[in-house]
């Protein structure tokens, strides 16, 4: 920082739309000068200030704690006021792209219309439920480790960045999304919480629950504050079998037939993990065309023939001391 | 143009804390209750703060000591029947906000846990991690969430109707789409938060342009103790981002560039811990004589090295982030660059203990009440002490909420009509049809840096006169703007004129009042006035604007109490 | 070269049955550079982000069991499946910065006579041969270029993401929003790389059975992305990716609305091509997709 502050020209191409006059959206080249100084926001209003008061966008902290001004840049989405342009500029050259978190949900330039995420995030009660004692003499003890449990849960800044780089919730609608099974582990985590088993529910539900996670690890990539959130849908999975909510589906019999599988012989068995997990009859009708297309290219193997790890009787013997969970 | 009414029982404008905290109480008491906001609740800049929230918990530490600290740090100007109160309340407020959820960090026995900071005789600042303020919002909305609370986001409330010594309700518009609606309640609590965007460097957030006090001072009402702003010590250089006093309170130390830790000139006992308004006119003073440090020579070092990782990670990990992202310097391996950056509003909408506005110095308004940085109690006086804003939000805006709920079914709903609306439609009309040549960034800019220059944290005469003609050319060329954007969804181009306006209404508040005050106090500091005049100025400052936008002054009693006034060394 | 390269290869489980083309494909390669790879015939299954969800401190114990392995072999363990790098990488980074938790493991492994040390590495075959091998040389090996191909790069989420993790098992620093390994791997095989916009998202293996709708949509939008930008073919690191866009190309075309199919190679498939190998050491009779084009190489 004691040395000079550097300047290079870097063109944006920035992402347009009026949901009130523009049938489509566009796209309109700035090109300035960047210091070694600036973020994201810097650019933002450097653009509305000195070129076109109209272009739009949510901004308040200035410091990345609001959670106000996610967006992406060249499809990697930022929290504007904390990702520095020369950090940016080293990643993708001086060429950008500037577009809102989700174009389809876009009402005016940067600005989305967030009313899916704020409705997910609603549904997993994401407040302390507890009796409220509201003139306390003491406050409840929580112990370091306790209050470690919830992993900086409580960090999260609701930006919608994870929300919104998240595949399943570009194409399920109704998928809670990884911001939302943040909120729900973070007051499962907490010891004054008393409503575990209703969120677990909740969270457990087909379609919409931690089951429908792809394990892309965008949310991890993309988070801001390191929040981890693909951390803690894993540990809700844990929870639905620790707190005796899981349901007998697919999804849960998926999890759990690694572990017959890897008792059985080590190696996952495939086929018999499919035919577990989704039923003789179901798998037949679902991947029966395919299945048997495999088969004639060697691509599956017979119940006699499946390959076993070696000194398997060790493997077996650590299933048996180190297993915490039961189904 | 027809514009619909709708009816409460309560409004509230500002979802912070205080907004979020009231809102909870008048709800639990089945009150029929909104709370409007132009950003989304979890956006109140409540959620930047920081380092810490007071009270006496320890054994070792007392209320009283809270009180005096609290009373000393103020340069006694605070009002202390508000003070006791605030300090008394405390311990209870704080453990109530960890009952409804907040997260704060933990003794190893599970108390929570406390640390130094400025100004104070004990380790008295709750906190987490460094990041108080926000576990404390969120946990307030999300409790007010669970109660049923109705936020109305994204609004922006333009005007509060308002005549004959009586609130009536807020008109407003919807930011989404421009729809405009007048809110008709028989109460209207103001939590709107601070206004020292008004400075160019600031730690402030963009949201934070005092609307709420000149929507107030519009009316003709008062505006109280509007020249005491804080320049808190840690501001990131080049930004004025906020590095909390958390930094100090755990052992930062204060260097200039001869790499003396010049603290021990004007503070030799308290050192880089004596009260803010201290140690930022330390810094800048080293800075004014050469021994500055940076890229600009415009900052001092602050180093935290000698904390090591562990303890930097544990309790400052959101500071060296901030460290990182705008000076590309880790605490851990190097000090970083500091300087004052305008923080935080010690005056406002003048109230009472109990949130009534203040219609003049013996009389209130019917209904309006204010809680939170945009009120001045006062409870911080001249100078506010560190970790003592959230709680003040926290705990006046619960206590005015209930102070509401008690008093409410005693106010008499007064009707609104679309007539009521009429100032706020002929702003917008005025803005949107305004084809002049001025632009608002340019404006906003040059009001920013004269505030900066000449009513900062040095003053002196002359700058302040200077600054008050300078405002008054930059308001005549207000009249003459233009902005670029005419549509109705999402025009945040109208809504920073909007907000410049209202940026250039309360300027003067400030600067007309630190003209008038021949004296230094806390954090108002005069150069050629250099000294505490008690008996002149142990006085609040009770400034009114007339139509034609001039400020008159009059002054109102402190509340006097158990602390005499003696001199402030730290 | 100065020593041989020599690694522990952990073939994980798909390899064993569903690409056989794979394990195959990876030995050709290995013959053709000189490494020589030691199977980890010990190991046992990563648990593939699955056994996590239900059990996450076996899982731990399993995959510290396999990494024990290649520590007693004195080897970097070398995967071929992003899965299994993502889990057993995983493993050890959550190890090695958790003393706690490494004795709670560790108590486990000692009654069968195992210690997780920590001292092996942990690096995808891909990474290996570009950070060890180098792609010079391997450009300069080629027999047969792939000049006349337009080759879509597929990365595959558990390669690149978490970029923590990713980047500090291997030397090449990979941009998660903008990868270019597997690209420039293309090229030094003489082949075009094709850029497109899914190159570097999820296929939506890992949610098939429970989410398939959104597994299907994510595999369609992969492949159109990649036959929109006119690739000829694509290329994956991961066996999990090959498996869902060589065999699942049909339900996928009906979640996006179009027809999808195209030939998808494994990296290591690729390499042999570009190296010499014959298609019979590559395992291209196990394709799904027809892979006729290969006539056309040799």
């Amino acid at each position: 920082m004691d040395n000079s502050i550097t300047t290079q020209a870097v063109t944006f191409d920035v992402f347009r739309f009026n949901s009130e006059t523009d049938y489509l959206p566009y796209y309109k080249k700035y090109t300035l000068e960047v210091t070694s100084e600036e973020v994201v926001l810097d650019i933002l209003n450097r653009i509305k200030w000195e070129h076109d008061g109209s272009f739009s966008y949510r901004r308040s902290c200035r410091h990345g704690i609001c959670g106000a001004c996610a967006i992406k840049v060249n499809g990697k989405g930022v929290l504007a006021c904390k990702e520095r342009m020369s950090d940016l500029i080293e990643l993708f050259g001086t060429s950008m792209s500037i577009e809102p978190l989700s174009e389809k949900r876009a009402i005016k330039d940067m600005i989305v219309d967030k009313a899916d995420f704020w409705d997910s995030h609603e549904k997993v009660k994401p407040y302390l439920v507890a009796q409220i004692d509201e003139s306390p003499e003491s406050e409840n003890l929580v112990s370091v480790e306790e209050h470690e449990a919830l992993l900086e849960a409580d960090l999260c800044i609701q930006c919608g960045l994870c929300h919104y780089s998240c595949p399943s919730v570009e194409i399920n609608d109704d998928y809670f999304g990884p911001a939302a099974f943040v909120a729900a582990y973070r007051f499962n985590a907490d010891v004054r919480d008393s409503a575990t088993v209703d969120r677990l529910e909740q969270i457990n539900a087909p379609a919409q629950g931690v089951w429908d996670c792809v394990k892309c690890f965008e949310c991890q990539e993309v988070c801001p504050k390191d929040i981890n959130p693909i951390e803690k849908i894993t540990k809700l999975h844990n929870m639905v079998f620790s707190e005796f909510v899981a349901l007998d589906n697919v999804a849960t019999r998926h999890a759990v037939g690694f572990a017959s599988s890897i008792r059985k012989h080590g190696m996952l068995d495939e086929g018999e993990l499919v035919r577990y997990s989704e039923g003789t009859i179901p798998m037949i009708l679902k991947h029966g065309v395919v299945g048997l297309k495999m088969l004639k290219k060697g691509k599956v193997v017979p119940p006699w023939k499946m390959p076993k790890s070696d000194k398997l009787d060790e493997i077996q013997a650590l299933v048996r001391s180190s297993s915490t969970a039961e189904f | 143009m027809s514009i619909p009414i709708h009816t409460y029982d309560a409004i509230i404008v500002g979802a912070g804390l205080a907004g979020c905290a009231a809102a909870r109480e008048l709800t639990e008491a089945g009150k029929r209750v909104a709370v409007l906001t132009k950003l989304h609740p979890l956006r109140s800049h409540s959620g930047a703060a920081q380092g810490g929230i007071n009270a006496a918990l320890s054994e070792e530490d007392s209320i009283e000591l809270h009180e005096f600290d609290t009373v000393k740090g103020s340069d006694y100007l605070a009002d202390q029947d508000a003070v006791e109160l605030m300090c008394q309340k405390s311990p209870e407020t704080i453990r109530w906000a960890e009952h409804m959820g907040a997260v704060f960090s933990r003794n190893d026995d599970g108390t929570i846990a406390q640390r130094p900071f400025g100004g104070q005789s004990s380790p008295r600042a709750c906190f987490a991690s460094d990041r108080t303020g926000l576990t404390l919002l969120q946990t307030m909305y999300e409790q007010a969430l669970r109660s049923g609370v109705e936020f109305i986001d994204e609004w922006y409330v333009a005007d509060i109707i308002y005549s004959d010594g009586k609130i009536s309700g807020v008109v407003a518009y919807n930011i989404r789409n421009s729809d405009q609606a007048i809110y008709n309640a028989k109460a209207v609590m103001f939590a709107t938060g601070g206004y020292a965007r008004c400075f160019k460097i600031s730690s402030n957030a963009h949201a934070n342009t005092g609307d709420g006090l000149s929507i107030v001072a519009r009316h003709g009402l008062p505006l109280e103790d509007m020249e005491f702003v804080q320049f808190h010590p840690s501001g990131l250089s080049g930004s004025g981002i906020l590095i909390s006093e958390a930094a100090r309170g755990e052992g930062g130390r204060l260097l200039n560039s001869d790499g003396e830790r010049f603290m021990e000139r004007y503070a030799p006992s308290k050192l880089e811990l004596a009260s803010r308004d201290v140690v930022s006119r330390a810094i800048i003073n080293e800075i004014r004589e050469g021994r500055g440090v940076g890229p600009r020579k415009d900052a001092v070092y602050i180093d935290l090295v000698h904390l090591g990782k562990d303890k930097i990670m544990e309790r400052l990990p959101e500071l060296r982030d901030l460290a990182i992202t705008f000076l590309g310097l880790d605490m851990i391996k190097e000090p970083i660059l500091i300087s004052a950056t305008a923080h935080y509003s010690m005056g406002g909408i003048p109230v009472d203990k109990d949130g009534h506005v203040r219609k003049n110095n013996s009389e209130f308004v019917e209904g309006f009440y204010a809680a939170g940085e945009c009120a001045c109690v006062s409870v911080h006086g001249a100078n506010r002490l560190g970790a003592n804003s959230v709680l003040e939000a926290l705990l006046f805006g619960r206590h005015v909420g209930q102070t509401i709920s008690n008093e409410i079914d005693q106010i008499d709903l007064r009707v609104a009509c679309e007539d009521d609306a009429v100032t706020m439609q002929s702003e917008l009309e005025a803005i949107l049809s305004s084809d002049g040549t001025e632009s608002v960034p340019k404006l906003r800019d040059l009001l920013q840096q004269s505030m900066t220059d000449n009513a900062g944290a040095f003053r002196t005469k002359e700058p302040l006169a200077k600054q008050i003609e300078i405002i008054k050319e930059l308001k005549d060329r207000f009249n003459n703007i233009a902005i670029d954007d005419h549509s109705k969804i999402f025009n945040t181009d109208l809504q920073e004129a909007i907000e410049l306006g209202h940026m250039l209404d309360y300027s003067l508040f400030i600067v007309e009042s630190a003209l008038a005050r021949d004296e230094s106090r806390g954090a108002h500091f005069r150069e050629d006035f250099d000294t505490r005049d008690d008996e002149k100025f142990m006085k609040h400052t009770m400034a009114y604007m007339d139509k034609g936008g001039d400020i008159t002054l009059e002054y109102m009693d402190v509340v006097a109490g158990k602390f005499e006034p003696q001199e402030r060394i730290y | 070269m100065q020593d041989k390269l020599t690694y522990a290869l952990f073939t994980g489980c798909t390899a064993k049955q569903s690409t056989p083309e794979q394990l195959k494909s990876t030995y050709a390669v290995a013959s053709k550079l000189g490494i020589e790879l030691i199977e980890l015939s010990e190991a046992s299954c990563c648990g593939a982000s699955h056994l996590q969800d239900y059990d996450d401190f076996l899982s731990l114990v399993l995959n510290a069991r396999n990494i024990c392995y290649a520590e007693s072999r004195g080897l970097t363990m070398v995967t071929i499946c992003n899965t299994c790098q993502l889990n057993t990488a995983m493993t050890k980074q959550r190890l090695d910065s958790d003393e706690k938790l490494k004795a709670r493991v560790n108590e486990k492994l000692a009654e069968v006579g195992l210690e997780y040390k920590g001292s092996s590495q942990i690096t995808h075959f891909l990474y290996a041969i570009i950070d060890d091998f180098g792609l010079d040389k391997i450009a300069s090996m080629v027999k047969t270029p792939l000049s006349q191909f337009n080759i879509a790069p597929f990365y595959g989420c558990h390669n690149i993401r978490p970029s923590e993790l990713q980047n500090s098992s291997h030397r090449t620093k990979e941009n998660p929003y903008k990868p270019t390994s597997l690209d420039e791997l293309i090229v030094a095989c003489g082949g075009v790389n094709v850029d497109y916009e899914q190159k570097n998202k999820c296929c939506g293996f890992h949610a098939e059975l429970q989410a398939p709708h959104t597994a299907a949509v994510l595999t369609g939008n992969a492949m159109a992305g990649a036959i929109d930008a006119n690739a000829d073919w694509m290329v994956t690191p991961c066996p999990l990716c090959h498996l869902k866009l060589d065999t699942q190309y049909g339900h996928a075309g009906e979640a996006v609305g179009r027809e999808v199919k195209m030939p998808v190679l494994h990296m290591q498939q690729m390499v042999g091509l570009a190296l010499g190998c014959t298609p019979q050491e590559l395992g291209f009779e196990h394709h799904l997709s027809e892979v006729d084009f290969i006539d056309a190489v040799n």
